[in-house]
């Protein structure tokens, strides 16, 4: 009884301390736990079942991962498609990004606007894009690509760039490096515009000598937590590469060739009805990515120092 | 600082009260009303003008009508002529119930055919029953019935107006024979038109007085008396709030015509009752927004004759606003004599002189489709730019064929630019090809290089061509006023638009557009809920034909959804449907494998509704001896054959693959080519693997099953040699010999570019309805066979949707109900009827019911032909995991196609992990049911 009123006191005494910041808090954590936590928590438990999404799951253990790792052959080729868009375009395009943005930066206001604009314009475009892409790349004759290919005599038939094995991943990589530049383009921009100013001055009377040493030493360093975001969100963009390759190559494209683990879950989950594997899949993923960020993140504070 | 922020403030505010009075204002700005039609529905009645001018040809015997028509003899008439000159033939006749098309005949001159094409009849039609209302307030479009009145109406070319006989002084014979439908005839009548001037009309009526007082009457143009064709029907305008009715959120069949009046012959016909004798004045409040830079042309016409010359080629100019005038000229409005009482007016699309121009230029396009043609026998239709073909040499007479070509080109554009102003749209494409042949005649050595531009601009010139034709115009009401009152204002001003679109906009967040409510509540308490993958024409057609049926005969509700795609995420929620109808295959048995979707065996009356179907129908719905859907299309393959260049090329409709690969070495040395059918794996799985490529077709003919059963699960069958022979065949038709896996059958065929193409019967429909310039060179038959034994095997495999419970109904008996109703022959003739009635031949349903297939509306031999085909489907059942063979049936495919490798054993190790998926799924679903 004692115990009881105590604690009955202490978390009285608690709310009354922070029962506003909770209050506050309340619309935001109501939507955290309901879209965010309760699906990853759900997607956790889902993959130690076998769930079709119609009759009730049944608890399988661990069998799903073991299925993957050991009995998937696809699964090592989504992996390794992953993998090569997470290794070619996270870092080609954030070097890229990060080099054009820092050219971008030194032009006056207006044009920089409008620079700006342009390059982060796939980004918003999106979907709409693809059409575009799917028409450069068609298949038949009547392609671009094909048609331009054509007319000069380069080739006689018309190239299948998404239907054959061949050319689905580089016709993809191209396509998701042009999606890719947006986010942490923005970000860059926003970083350059932050670097205090007197710090170059003080720089030059440190003795820096030319402008890469002052992005060496100076800019890198002042706008850390700009490019840790960035990377975060690049790979986080990498990894979940998918669509792109579903929209464009289908799926599943010819011979898996374009697979990646997100276009392989959408295989099991939408279209086998497969949702504990496809949901085991998915904590993989999530792992992958978590390690990969911690990776990324130490690197870059490696950078200037 | 602080003065500088209070100003903004202020500043700020002014802005927001400014917005807040201009809302506030155009809210309350004039717009259209909105009412409940009067429940009055006007029997027509027909108009015989047996007293009229000319040459009677009577055609009764002992004062009963005669019949004419398919089946019936022909009829002949022996007649003098007094003028010679050009003559109209008008009947007085009365359409027989028949299939709902134009009476067809075959006329004679002195022995000689008077057209090329059908010459043709309309039958009357006109709306059955009110405009009626759902529960959430929407209009329903009354039912397109036919009148069957007598009447006269003038003999028409097919889409191309009244036909004209020149006829001389003397003796002549007429004979008319019926080709197609038929009619009771009274008379027919021989004439020529004579149509006074505005002058000379005004000096017979100089007597009558101007109707002087406010004399204002108004028709509504969405409530026609009658019309010539059953595309003819109200249609919504939410573009402006002057359209009456109007509202701002429900829908308002408010207007009528549009794009679906523009061909020449079409007539609408309204009543207007007026007050007293005098003069009136004429107007109308109408939109032409389609045909871009190019004006309508109606001929207007008062209790069936035309009043005076300046109405019989009324041009509606092109703009995107609705526009409301009187007729008139720039001297004012003409004035009308009417007498008291009903009066008809009819407003009837013609072409003018226009016809001829159209004519000459099909010509033209003719004469330039055959250039090509001859083009690409020496070129090839992928010709090497860097080759001089020495076409001049090769083509002797090339340049003078471009030349003539030029020329007549040349004066279309001075036509068209003297009618519309120099650069005008409509020339434009016409003006294109000018430039480009004009170059090719200075430099003929670059004719090969641009021949697919050459292609390209043909294409195109084709479709306006098309396009030109058209003379759309949209109507929302005609008025009659005294000479005193003011035309009605078009539209709102700026204020009221705005109001319009607010309204509107906040009006979307209440109404639910895609969903077709109960007209009324349903007296046994049960509202069904229903899904369709389909657009909004089908789902009112489908509603009109609950309401008038359904729902009255058993007391059940129906609501129509129009949803797409999203069946089984929906089902799998517990948030889906009772019924699915036009389920694809896929979404149906993927469902049903898990138990989603109710089984129909047991189901009072199944066993009658299945035998109305081809045997072979119901086996995609078949799994573990339930059926789970009923089918309602059947789609299959058949063979499309350009007639005129089999006979110009003296080629032999092939009837096994053997003879289409003989024809192969001739049609390629003339650079013509074969179109089979092949659509990306992926994209339409759902649909099934039968229409998706031609491997299940060819295994069927060598009558392979696609599975069997081993060890009591299904696996596939395509690891068997004669599977590997089927696969090899079809591979090759690609491999050696070339043939396109992508390309538009379409454009191809009609161009001629392939003169052979396989494809479902669903092409019929755009050929027969978008390619007028090869119409009667072209037929659809029987798709080729493989010989076993002394038989010709022509099975043919097939795709198709159907109609799904969802186990999830609570009402399942009802939901039965409705499904054995909807799949019934009646009501599926029904439905193919309407649909086509307000879709024309492109919006086609052909049912999958053989009974209701049988009384559609194909041609009989066409019926016959598909018939044929149909005894030969061989449908393939859809298995767990069966999307599997779909998938890797594509990926042996091309890997053979495009890195060329070894057939057999890519098929033989794709089919491995075709059958490892199949066994672990079935034990999968297996091990479930077990529990």
């Amino acid at each position: 009884m004692e115990i009881n009123k105590k604690s009955k006191s202490r978390l009285l005494t608690y709310f009354r301390a922070h029962g506003t910041s909770w209050l506050m808090m309340l619309p935001y954590l109501l939507f955290f736990i309901t879209f965010t936590i309760l699906p990853v928590a759900a997607s956790v438990i889902l993959s130690f079942t076998d769930y079709d999404m119609v009759q009730k799951p049944i608890f399988v253990g661990l069998e799903n991962y073991f299925q993957i790792f050991l009995n998937d052959e696809y699964f090592i080729v989504a992996l390794k498609n992953t993998l090569i868009f997470a290794i070619i375009i996270g870092p080609a395009s954030y070097v890229i990004c990060f080099l054009i943005a820092w050219m971008i930066n030194e032009l006056k206001p207006l044009p920089r606007a409008l620079v700006t604009a342009l390059f982060y314009i796939p980004t918003i475009v999106g979907a709409a894009g693809w059409s575009v892409w799917r028409l450069i790349f068609s298949s038949d004759q009547y392609g671009l690509i094909n048609g331009f290919l054509m007319k000069w005599g380069l080739v006689n038939e018309p190239i299948g760039w998404l239907a054959d094995e061949a050319y689905i991943m580089p016709v993809l990589i191209i396509v998701q490096l042009w999606m890719s530049m947006g986010i942490s383009f923005l970000t860059f921009i926003a970083g350059f515009q932050n670097v205090d100013k007197t710090l170059y001055e003080a720089g030059m009377m440190d003795g820096v000598k030319n402008r890469f040493q002052e992005l060496w030493y100076i800019t890198i360093p002042a706008m850390a937590n700009q490019m840790i975001f960035a990377i975060v969100m690049q790979i986080v963009n990498c990894f979940a590469v998918g669509e792109v390759s579903s929209v464009l190559a289908g799926l599943p494209s010819t011979g898996y060739a374009g697979e990646t683990i997100v276009t392989h879950i959408m295989d099991y989950g939408n279209l086998r009805y497969e949702f504990g594997y496809a949901c085991a899949m998915g904590v993989v993923l999530v792992v992958m990515m978590q390690y990969s960020k911690k990776f990324a993140t130490w690197l870059i504070g490696k950078m200037g120092h | 600082m602080e003065k500088k922020q209070k100003k903004t403030w202020i500043l700020c505010g002014c802005i927001m009260a400014a917005l807040i009075v201009l809302t506030i204002l155009s809210l309350l700005s004039p717009h259209g009303k909105d009412f409940q039609r009067e429940k009055i529905s006007v029997i027509p009645e027909g108009r015989l003008q047996e007293e009229g001018s000319g040459i009677l040809l009577q055609a009764e015997e002992a004062g009963e009508p005669v019949l004419l028509g398919k089946g019936a003899d022909a009829a002949e008439w022996k007649f003098n002529v007094e003028n010679s000159g050009n003559y109209y033939l008008g009947a007085g006749y009365m359409a027989l119930e028949g299939n709902g098309r134009e009476l067809e005949f075959d006329i004679l001159l002195d022995g000689g055919s008077v057209a090329d094409s059908a010459v043709t009849l309309t039958r009357i039609w006109t709306d059955s029953g009110d405009f009626r209302y759902t529960l959430s307030g929407d209009e329903i479009r009354p039912i397109q019935t036919e009148a069957f009145v007598w009447t006269e109406e003038p003999f028409r070319l097919a889409k191309k107006g009244r036909m004209e006989l020149y006829l001389t002084k003397g003796e002549h014979t007429l004979t008319v024979k019926g080709t197609s439908q038929a009619g009771l005839f009274r008379y027919l009548r021989l004439y020529q038109n004579e149509i006074p001037t505005y002058q000379e009309y005004q000096a017979s009526h100089s007597g009558a007085k101007e109707t002087g007082k406010k004399i204002y009457m108004q028709v509504e143009g969405e409530s026609p008396l009658m019309k010539s064709s059953s595309q003819l029907y109200a249609i919504s305008d939410r573009s402006s709030s002057y359209s009456v009715p109007y509202h701002s959120t429900a829908l308002r069949y408010n207007t009528i015509g549009g794009g679906n009046w523009s061909d020449s012959g079409q007539w609408i016909e309204w009543q207007v009752e007026v007050p007293e004798d005098g003069l009136y004045r004429l107007g109308l409040r109408y939109r032409q927004d389609e045909n871009k830079g190019q004006s309508s042309l109606r001929q207007l016409e008062i209790d069936g004759q035309v009043p005076f010359r300046e109405m019989s080629g009324l041009t509606f100019g092109y703009d995107v606003d609705w526009q409301s005038e009187f007729l008139g000229d720039q001297d004012g409005a003409y004035l009308f004599y009417l007498t008291a009482g009903y009066h008809s007016l009819r407003l009837e699309v013609v072409l003018g002189e226009m016809e001829q121009v159209i004519g000459q230029m099909q010509n033209t396009l003719q004469k330039v489709n055959a250039l090509y043609r001859e083009i690409i026998m020496i070129t090839g239709t992928d010709p090497d730019v860097y080759r001089d073909y020495s076409l001049e040499t090769a083509i002797p007479d090339l340049e003078d064929k471009l030349n003539s070509v030029l020329g007549e080109l040349k004066g279309y554009v001075d036509y068209l630019e003297g009618l519309y102003g120099k650069g005008c749209y409509s020339s434009r494409i016409l003006t294109q090809m000018v430039t480009q042949i004009k170059s090719f005649c200075e430099k003929p050595y670059t004719i090969a290089r641009r021949l697919s531009v050459f292609k390209t601009n043909i294409e195109a010139l084709a479709e306006w061509l098309l396009e030109f034709e058209q003379q759309p115009l949209q109507i929302d009401y005609l008025y009659v006023a005294g000479a005193e009152a003011d035309a009605p204002a078009a539209d709102g001003n700026f204020l009221s638009r705005i109001g319009h679109e607010i309204r509107s906009f906040a009006g979307s967040f209440s109404h639910s557009y895609n969903e077709v409510s109960s007209e009324t509540e349903a007296s046994s308490g049960v509202t069904l809920k229903v899904w369709m993958g389909k657009g909004r024409d089908q789902a009112n057609v489908m509603k009109r034909l609950i309401d008038s049926y359904f729902t009255p005969e058993t007391g059940i509700g129906v609501n129509i959804s129009l949803v797409e795609g999203a069946l089984v995420k929906a089902t799998l929620a517990g948030q889906g449907p009772d019924v699915n109808i036009f389920t694809t295959r896929g979404e149906a048995m993927n469902l049903a494998f898990r138990g989603a979707v109710a089984g129909l065996d047991s189901m009072e009356g199944f066993d009658g509704l299945k035998e109305q179907y081809a045997d072979s129908a119901f086996v995609p719905y078949e799994y573990k001896g339930k059926t789970y859907g009923v089918p309602e299309t059947q789609e299959f393959y058949v063979m499309y054959i350009r007639t005129d260049i089999f006979e110009e090329l003296n080629l032999r409709i092939p009837d096994t693959w053997q003879e289409l690969m003989a024809l192969l070495p001739i049609l390629q040395a003339n650079s013509l080519s074969i179109g089979l059918p092949y659509a990306d794996g992926y994209v339409t799985m759902n649909n099934g693997i039968g229409t998706i490529n031609l491997l299940p077709t060819l295994l069927a003919q060598q009558g392979i099953d696609i599975y069997r059963e081993e060890g009591g699960r299904t696996v596939t069958n395509l690891m068997i040699p004669a599977a590997y022979e089927a696969f090899n065949q079809w591979v090759s038709f690609y491999v050696q010999y070339d043939f396109n896996l992508y390309k538009d059958d379409f454009n191809r065929f009609r161009t001629g570019e392939m003169p052979v193409v396989i494809s479902t019967y669903g092409l019929y429909n755009n050929l027969n309805e978008a390619a007028p310039e090869i119409a009667g060179q072209w037929v659809m038959t029987a798709i080729p066979g493989t010989p076993q034994g002394e038989n010709l095997n022509r099975a043919t495999s097939a795709g198709g949707t159907c109609s799904i419970v969802l186990n999830d109904c609570r009402n399942r008996r009802e939901a039965w109900e409705f499904l054995k109703w909807w799949n019934s022959a009646e009501i599926q003739e029904l439905y193919s009827r309407e649909i086509e009635a307000e879709l024309s031949t492109l919006g086609r349903h052909t049912p999958a019911n053989l009974e209701a297939f049988r009384k559609s509306l194909w041609r009989d031999e066409e019926k016959e032909m598909l018939l044929e085909q149909w005894e030969n489907v061989v449908e393939v059942p859809e298995i767990p995991g069966g999307y599997y063979v779909t998938r890797n049936v594509d990926n042996a495919f091309r890997q053979v196609y495009y890195n060329g490798e070894n057939a057999r054993d890519t098929l033989n190790y794709w089919m491995n992990a075709v059958n490892e998926e199949l066994i672990r799924k079935q034990d999968q679903l297996n091990a479930k049911e077990g529990d």
